[in-house]
């Protein structure tokens, strides 16, 4: 009866170990940026990664540098990891050139720190490629949404689309989502998913 | 515990014969809430397919000594054999809210032998709007195919339209 439940239990981390993916990484990123610009503070949210890199263990942040049974950072990146855990204010260079590494195609198209807004908004980069173009659009923008079927306001055209550089109206948010949705499909199964 | 946050206990208030013993395969266990509750003297084998919901179970299957968490998609029958190792079942729960209920639990007949007690919670609005009790005729006809229906009740006052089966494999 013991081996069982010791074969599972192992079987059953390493198997979760494939399931935890890089863009968890951007998404608490990005996250530490939005509580720098409301002023808050960042120590809730190093508990939240300590269990990223260590899912199994009781909080501890003088392990967190030790060897992880979750998910597997390279070098670089731990540096990095180090950088922000002094000072949080440095995240936002890191984040940019997290995104361009691990989503090249989709960052041309708009800025990386809102490409990295839109992946925490749905929650991982796997469930932005299921979405369609015109949901892609109106990421965000979900009160406009439910205030238009319920009442009859106005449709909404933008969501957090709105603060890329190279959206004006609704015409171009429409044809901005319709690339993002072609390209954020090819970065995922070409540079994340492996 | 509460009856309206785990569906087996829903069904014991519901004086339904649901009491667990020997080994039991539990497809959706989720974080372990019912899983952790559950006292019998064999294993517990809790299949979950999603990683954020696995790790919480994982922490309780360290702490314990019989449980055995799977971390598989309960469709996935070759791994569930090897996970399993030709252990005897005694009880099968199902509790995947999918519009394939019927078709995973038809999946799972190989793991099991004529003398496992199926317990299968059956969420109606996951399959179709329509008016519950046309849903559970059309389910119980599918049902009899393969298994033999003896009991069925809907979980009332602590879940909106889920119903509760006792089954065994005809």
């Amino acid at each position: 009866m013991k081996n069982i439940v010791d074969w599972n239990i192992k079987e059953s981390k390493k198997r979760i170990r494939k399931e935890l993916k890089k863009d968890k990484l951007i998404i608490f990123y990005s996250r530490i940026l939005e509580d720098i610009q409301k002023n808050k503070g960042s120590e809730a949210r190093i508990v939240e990664l300590f269990h990223l890199i260590h899912p199994y263990e009781r909080v501890d942040i003088k392990k967190m540098f030790q060897k992880p049974e979750g998910l597997i950072l390279s070098p670089g990146e731990l540096k990095d990891l180090r950088i922000i855990l002094k000072n949080p204010k440095n995240v936002k260079p890191i984040l940019e050139r997290l995104v361009k590494k691990y989503l090249p195609n989709s960052s041309q198209l708009i800025e990386p720190v809102l490409l990295s807004r839109l992946i925490s908004a749905m929650g991982s980069v796997k469930k932005l490629t299921i979405l369609p173009s015109s949901t892609i659009q109106l990421i965000g923008a979900e009160k406009a949404l439910f205030r238009h079927k319920k009442e009859n306001k106005p449709t909404p055209k933008y969501g957090l689309l709105y603060y890329s550089k190279n959206v004006k109206d609704g015409k171009s948010a429409r044809q901005l989502a319709n690339k993002l949705a072609i390209s954020i499909k090819v970065d995922y199964y070409k540079h994340l998913a492996q | 515990m509460k009856p309206n946050k785990s569906k087996w206990y829903a069904a014991m208030k519901k004086k339904m014969d649901v009491s667990a013993d020997g080994n039991i395969l539990y497809f959706g266990a989720s974080s372990g809430s019912t899983v952790g509750w559950l006292k019998t003297d064999g294993i517990i084998f809790a299949v979950e397919n999603s990683a954020e919901m696995a790790i919480p179970l994982m922490r309780l299957a360290m702490q314990r000594k019989n449980i055995a968490p799977v971390f598989a998609s309960a469709r996935d029958i070759d791994y569930l054999k090897k996970a399993l190792s030709d252990t005897k079942i005694h009880i099968l729960f199902q509790d995947i809210p999918s519009v394939d209920q019927v078709e995973i639990l038809e999946n799972a007949l190989p793991l099991i032998d004529k003398k496992t007690k199926i317990l299968f919670s059956l969420k109606t609005q996951s399959i179709s709007q329509q008016d519950p009790e046309k849903t559970v005729g059309l389910v119980k006809e599918k049902l009899k195919k393969n298994f033999k229906i003896l009991d069925c009740k809907s979980l009332e006052p602590y879940y909106k339209k889920h119903y509760f089966f006792v089954l065994k494999k005809a």
